[in-house]
């Protein structure tokens, strides 16, 4: 028997409300499909199964509210045997209410942004009490990424366009290779970290707010697909609905100011992450090419870092990767 | 690319069609207190990720092709209008 849980969907998240189940016991579900509406500090997610199964019992009810880990619902494996690793806790029959509810589901849009403002209090919070941030940055000359951008553009049907935010992405996910030390976190008082590179990006709401979208492995995607999942991604953040995995398990933050944005964004650690990038607004700046001084498309990239983790050096390299990558952005 | 819309479009379609994709993407906004000459992306806070939607979405309704030079017209309700009714062909290659 396989216990579907609350999803954890960042540092941030203590707890979620069950909305709606989309299934009721001795349904099938299949992996990747939604089974719960769930209400958090980021609005209404869909959370999806992760295995292929029969529901065997629902344990929460609409309405009620649970710490993330607990128990929602239990479904059993096709082929499996009835009774199987059934988990003590989820053994009751029948919804059950936890001993102590967090509190009552909040419903107005006021209401959900004021969660939400605690939540990211909580975070960077306890970011900046627990992680000793250094921070680097270097001005990258990001004529060869715009002109790539513009050019494959120029061929390609609106929904197949790349953004220059993907290639940012995508040139911060292959910098790991090189330097692998900004991809993890800290748990336990040491560094773990990750073979996985899952980017964060962080991206505003309407209105106020912000949430962390998960990019699976964007350093093996085409840029063509990274961009779609971008548009997609933040279009739903901002007006419609994100399921949990696009939530969950982002090992390194990027954050992108855009093309209307300021120079230079020094960002929080995201916890319990080891770094995140920033890349200021492309602006033409002077910069010295061939020994002459020339107005260029540049880009000042920031990286914040736990100094627990990693030092200066090596945050150094990881930026001059990053720079290196976007100037072939052909290769990306 | 899409094939060329051959029926021209009118200033109502295209009107229509901007209102209906930036619903869409920042549905809050009430167009109709927006001038036709001001920038959208300021009065509406699109970043560059909803201005490629909104290329997309108003591409789609319209059924043109609206390539990516062209794109940056498209910022203004006036440059909407200039570039889907009157210069329709230069939508299209």
């Amino acid at each position: 028997m396989k216990k579907f849980l609350m999803p954890t969907l960042g540092a941030d998240m203590e707890a979620g409300t069950l909305v709606a189940w989309r299934k009721q016991p001795g349904e099938s579900v299949h992996r990747g499909e939604t089974l719960a509406e769930v209400d958090t500090d980021k609005g209404v997610i869909d959370v999806e199964v992760f295995h292929d199964g029969v529901i065997d019992s629902l344990l929460v009810g609409p309405g009620t509210k649970v710490p993330v880990g607990t128990p929602l619902a239990t479904i059993q494996e096709h082929g499996e045997l009835a009774g199987e690793e059934v988990p003590a806790a989820a053994e009751a029959a029948g919804f059950q209410t936890p001993e102590a509810p967090v509190g009552e589901p909040a419903t107005t849009q006021a209401d959900r942004q004021a969660r939400m403002r605690r939540a990211i209090a909580a975070a960077m919070s306890r970011s900046k009490r627990e992680i000793p941030h250094f921070y680097l940055a270097t001005t990258i000359d990001a004529a060869a990424a715009v002109a790539f951008v513009a050019a494959q553009n120029d061929s390609l049907p609106p929904d197949q366009r790349l953004l220059l935010g993907a290639v940012f992405v995508k040139a911060a996910a292959r910098a790991v290779r090189e330097v692998p030390e900004v991809n993890g976190c800290w748990r336990d008082d040491a560094v773990e970290l990750l073979s996985t590179v899952n980017i964060g990006l962080a991206v505003s709401l309407r209105g106020g707010g912000l949430v962390i979208l998960t990019l699976r492995d964007p350093a093996a995607q085409p840029l063509t697909s990274l961009s779609q999942q971008i548009r997609d991604l933040t279009q739903r953040a901002r007006t419609g609905r994100l399921k949990a995995s696009e939530l969950a398990d982002a090992t390194l933050t990027v954050t992108s100011l855009g093309d209307r944005g300021v120079d230079t964004v020094w960002g929080v650690i995201y916890p319990p992450q080891l770094a995140i990038v920033g890349f200021g607004t492309v602006a033409r700046r002077p910069l010295v090419v061939a020994n002459r001084v020339e107005a260029q498309p540049a880009v000042t990239v920031t990286l914040a870092a736990d100094h627990r983790a990693l030092d200066g050096h090596r945050a150094g390299l990881y930026l001059t990767a990053i720079a290196e990558h976007l100037q072939q952005p052909e290769t990306l | 690319m899409p094939a060329p819309a051959h029926r021209p479009l009118s200033e109502a379609a295209v009107r229509a069609a901007v209102a209906q994709t930036l619903r869409q993407i920042a549905p809050e906004v009430d167009l109709s207190a927006i001038p036709d000459t001001a920038n959208l992306r300021r009065e509406c806070d699109l970043d560059s990720v909803d201005f490629q939607n909104f290329v997309i979405g108003l591409g789609k309704s319209l059924h043109v092709a609206i390539a990516d030079r062209d794109a940056a017209g498209l910022v203004t309700l006036a440059g909407c209008l200039d570039l889907l009714v009157h210069c329709h062909s230069a939508t299209t290659d």
